[in-house]
């Protein structure tokens, strides 16, 4: 009874500010030519829904409802995106989150039938991603400032870009930002530092928002580089503020992201190789009366996916050592696990088995060579695209 | 809920239910997850009650009249794990049907719990140690606890059944007091019928708030029934004329048997842990040189993917 009478009195209890049943979609090219384009809806059961995390952050996600998994995360800003619907499809009812500044959009059908779902959501949404519960500043700023049309007055276009998107994020506006900048710097080296923000996009703002965000020491070239006098050089509490805002905007597209797992295990090719090792693994698998069926399904399966995620998931937020140690593991690989890299752990676990050296295995697999600095950032993955496509699998509950 | 012992998580899945009756030794009855409330194939008669999962939020109730009538068999739900299992044994509990065994576990809890109040049969039945092993045997296998922020764990789902009993339709919620009269079922009438526009209300309302929910439907063991009518048709296919029915049905026993392997291989999987066979497995890609090249190519691949989808979208929609 304790735990059920606790829970009365937090309302929705999953957290969840916002949730509904939908599964992804995608673009195609439509027959019409370039500028058509034709939305796919992809058959997983989903499910959508927006939380609040303890930092404040408003997190949009996509839970795979089949195998459980978290396929997107993504943090959203306030007006950073909009949530709207997307008309001229006849056959579902298809939503997409678009986000203002890259025009980047994300696709979603209602897996629900019920002809009211949809009702109000659109703006239930929108208000669960611009107004969370606690009052932004930003979005004060912005309402009283200059309204939320972006500045023509910022020069090139790049330089507005860059404007915006200190913009988004900090709880300063464009001219707030600009009279700190002024205060800091003066107005002769304000041009540097727009330019370096707007034109570098995001591979600029990911190097300045890894640098802030990072602790680690190979990071702190650059305020080392820079005089500590130097009013613009990270040590400036303000700038500080800014890159590390910064940063939390780049985290939508350019975060640490978790490789799935069962998206490295779910494979052919590994279906194969198991089953070149059945003697091995056979007896780590459930008993089943057709043993070689049940190796050769095992990759494929919920059950298996659902493990392999989890475990991925516990090998990238590093707390998979003690699990690691129960199975003997080389105190490299141990090492390799606790930095929460997937690649590092894959390449040292190949060392302590005796595989080739990770350089040597690159160009058999045709695949160009990934930067160490790049490796654990990826952008979101999309989930497996082999399933057909059809509006049939609704879900009617 | 301390003395109540450790009750595990476990997936609502017609496949796990419909094995947790034959752990419980019911024989005559299965669990199929209802996509429709006109599914006839599914619903197959005489249905014994339905069991509606839903995410619980405060202040959220049917309505009716609260009915305290000692006959139902009613028990409060004192755990929240064991809530399914709570929800489908209060829906045997009160099942008559000379075609429907409940076996001696729950039998004997029938009989000892019969004359206790609400509150105090739940707390016998989350203190069956037999109940609970059974509950217990399809929980999923861990070698260790994660801390995954926005888990599962966060959710409370929670259970309903309706049931019809004396010609009355009831709801049955281990989180009220009393069982819920909901409406009458009118003489010779299908009591799916009279509950149909109460759950569909119901799921209107769900999904407005989206709210997840979803239907399953306590039948009759179907492959039972079919071999009923299977025998009943060899019996008076005297000039083969029934032919085609009885290759019907023979089909419909295959499903049922493949339904049912499907099932017991699903729930094996369940119950296994995949941790050992991940970590070998990942030890032989490692060895074979290709576990990096593996975990490459999906850094990539989310790239490339990311890329085109970049490139797509800078393209305007077809209005």
């Amino acid at each position: 009874m304790a735990m059920f009478s606790n829970t009365r009195t937090t309302a929705p209890s999953s957290g969840h500010i916002v949730e509904f049943k939908a599964g992804r979609s995608r673009l195609e090219p439509g027959s019409g030519g370039d500028a058509t384009k034709k939305v796919i809806a992809e058959a997983a059961k989903g499910l959508v829904f927006i939380k609040q995390s303890n930092d404040m952050l408003v997190h949009f996600c996509w839970k795979n409802r089949e195998t459980g998994a978290l396929v997107d995360d993504l943090i959203i800003f306030p007006d950073d995106a909009e949530f709207k619907a997307v008309t001229g499809c006849p056959d579902g009812k298809v939503f997409m989150l678009k986000f203002k500044s890259s025009g980047e959009m994300k696709l979603f059908w209602l897996q629900d039938p019920s002809p009211d779902a949809d009702k109000d959501l659109i703006k239930k949404v929108n208000d669960a991603l611009n107004k969370p519960a606690t009052s932004r500043p930003s979005g004060a700023a912005r309402s009283s400032g200059s309204g939320a049309e972006r500045p023509s007055a910022g020069g090139t276009s790049a330089a507005a870009a860059g404007a915006q998107d200190f913009n988004g994020m900090g709880g300063l506006d464009q001219s707030q930002l600009m009279s700190l900048i002024q205060s800091l710097q003066g107005n002769e080296s304000m041009a540097a530092l727009t330019s370096s923000g707007g034109g570098g996009s995001s591979t600029a703002a990911a190097t300045a928002g890894t640098e802030a965000a990072s602790s680690e020491a190979d990071c702190e070239p650059t305020g080392e580089s820079t005089s500590s006098s130097n009013p613009l050089s990270l040590d400036n509490p303000a700038i500080r503020m800014a890159f590390s805002n910064l940063a939390k905007k780049e985290a939508r597209g350019l975060k640490k992201v978790f490789v799935p797992l069962a998206e490295v295990l779910s494979n052919e090719q590994v279906a194969e190789i198991a089953r070149q090792h059945a003697e091995e693994l056979t007896p780590l698998l459930p008993p089943s009366e057709n043993p070689e069926q049940e190796l050769s399904e095992t990759v494929r399966t919920p059950q298996f996916r659902q493990a392999a995620d989890t475990l991925g998931t516990a090998l990238q937020t590093a707390q998979l050592r003690p699990v690691l140690e129960q199975f003997g593991m080389h105190p490299t690989v141990l090492e390799a696990a606790d930095e929460g890299s997937l690649l590092r752990f894959a390449r040292e676990m190949t060392r302590t088995e005796g595989g080739h050296h990770v350089e040597d295995s690159s160009p058999e697999s045709g695949v160009p060579k990934t930067q160490p600095e790049d490796e654990d950032v990826a952008r979101e993955p999309e989930p497996k695209r082999n399933r057909p496509d059809d509006m049939d699998d609704m879900d009617v509950d | 809920m301390g003395d109540a012992g450790n009750w595990c998580l476990i997936e609502s899945d017609p496949g796990v239910f419909t094995e947790m009756l034959r752990g419980f030794g019911v024989d005559g009855l299965q669990v199929e997850e209802l996509y429709s409330l006109d599914d006839d194939k599914a619903l197959m008669k005489p249905v014994y009650g339905l069991i509606f999962l839903f995410k619980w939020r405060q202040g959220d109730h049917g309505n009716g009249t609260s009915s305290p009538d000692p006959t139902i068999f009613f028990a409060q739900q004192v755990i929240q794990n064991a809530c399914a299992t709570q929800a489908i044994i209060n829906l045997i509990m009160n099942l008559e049907d000379k075609n429907v065994n409940i076996g001696p576990l729950l039998t004997q809890y029938k009989e000892f719990a019969v004359e206790m109040d609400p509150a105090t049969r739940g707390l016998v039945l989350s203190n069956s140690d037999e109940i609970r092993s059974v509950h217990n045997s399809f929980a999923r296998q861990t070698l260790y606890e994660l801390d995954i922020k926005g888990g599962e764990a966060e959710d409370n789902y929670h259970f309903v059944t309706y049931v019809p009993i004396g010609g009355k339709v009831y709801e049955l919620d281990g989180l009220r007091d009393y069982p819920l009269e909901l409406a009458a079922i009118p003489e010779g009438g299908d009591w799916v019928e009279v509950v149909r526009p109460i759950i569909q209300e119901r799921m209107a309302k769900y999904s407005e708030g989206e709210i997840t929910f979803n239907l399953m439907a306590m039948v009759p063991n179907r492959k039972q029934k079919y071999q009923e009518m299977l025998e009943s048709l060899q019996q008076a296919n005297e000039n083969n004329e029934l032919d085609e029915q009885i290759a019907d049905i023979s089909r419909s026993i295959a499903e049922e048997d493949h339904k049912m392997a499907m099932y017991s291989k699903e729930n094996a999987r369940r119950r296994h842990n995949y941790t050992p066979f991940i970590v070998q497995l990942m030890k032989i890609l490692a060895k074979e040189s290709k576990f990096v090249p593996l975990v490459e190519n999906s850094y990539q691949a989310a790239k490339q993917k990311a890329q085109m989808n970049t490139d797509k979208t800078t393209l305007p929609l077809k209005k």
